[in-house]
């Protein structure tokens, strides 16, 4: 007899196709992540020159580091996909 | 409070300049960051549960780190969200105006401003445990006429925002110069 797990027995998922769903709502939610880095990038630069203080940097770093890592993760689910 | 004459903002007039800038009080950050790391953490705890009760996750390890790595980068995007709201709401007081610049989400901004000569009344309130012991407050600048009045959230010292306005107010209406409407600012040899 096939031992199934409890997760398995109340929704009836198969656990590859739960994988392969999970991944592509991951991709999808990473592409629209990323999107929205890139505007909030801009964004911070555009209010960066609007008030012009010391700690400009750090926010144009922190938006930046934030679109990088959603690229690194969306790199990682499209070679997950693969 | 930031006291930097070097400062300048966007709309700023020729020969006008910034005084002090001021944003609300770092304390008023602690909400979001522990929201944040209480969220960061809720993943594990689910994964800890779930070993604890040998309960089958139906994914991979692998596929369960990166929910988990993208969980945590939404979360720490909605903070630097916060971050900006903290950080690009600014209150400015420059030789001739208020200035309120509200950041309000991406692509949202306001910016009011109402000239010292116009301020009629400035009052602060402190109200609470947290208010008081940090020693920060709210401040409302009552104006003139149609122009708006200023509500400035969770300012630093709002007792000594209050009488630098209330002394600026007061240079203004005796018509020093440099403050209001002149253009000459006193040490500014350029204008």
């Amino acid at each position: 007899m096939e031992i199934i797990s409890i997760g398995q027995m109340i929704v009836r998922i198969d656990a590859d196709k739960a994988n392969f769903g999970i991944l592509i709502l991951l991709l999808v939610f990473l592409l629209v992540y990323c999107v929205y880095s890139i505007i909030a990038l801009i964004q911070v630069r555009i209010l960066n020159n609007s008030t012009r203080t010391k700690a400009a940097s750090v926010l144009n770093n922190l938006a930046l580091l934030q679109l990088l890592v959603g690229l690194g993760l969306l790199l990682i689910v499209i070679l997950s996909l693969l | 409070m930031v006291n930097n004459p070097h400062l300048s903002f966007e709309g700023e007039e020729a020969g006008e300049k910034v005084l002090f800038m001021v944003r609300p009080h770092v304390i008023t950050n602690l909400g979001w960051v522990l929201v944040t790391i209480f969220l960061l953490v809720v993943p594990w705890i689910v994964l800890i549960i779930l070993a604890m009760f040998s309960i089958d996750m139906l994914v991979p390890i692998n596929t369960f780190l990166l929910i988990v790595a993208t969980w945590s980068l939404v979360v720490l995007g909605g903070a630097f969200l916060w971050l900006l709201h903290w950080f690009f709401n600014i209150y400015i007081l420059t030789n001739r105006r208020v200035v309120d610049i509200d950041f309000a989400g991406l692509f949202r901004r306001t910016m009011s401003q109402a000239p010292l000569r116009n301020i009629e009344d400035v009052t602060f309130t402190k109200n609470g445990l947290f208010p008081n012991f940090f020693d920060y407050g709210d401040l409302h600048i009552q104006t003139a006429g149609a122009l708006p009045n200023f509500e400035f959230y969770a300012i630093p010292d709002p007792e000594g925002s209050l009488k630098e306005i209330l002394d600026l107010v007061a240079k203004v209406k005796r018509g020093e110069k440099g403050y209001g409407d002149h253009f000459n600012w006193p040490d500014d040899r350029s204008n």
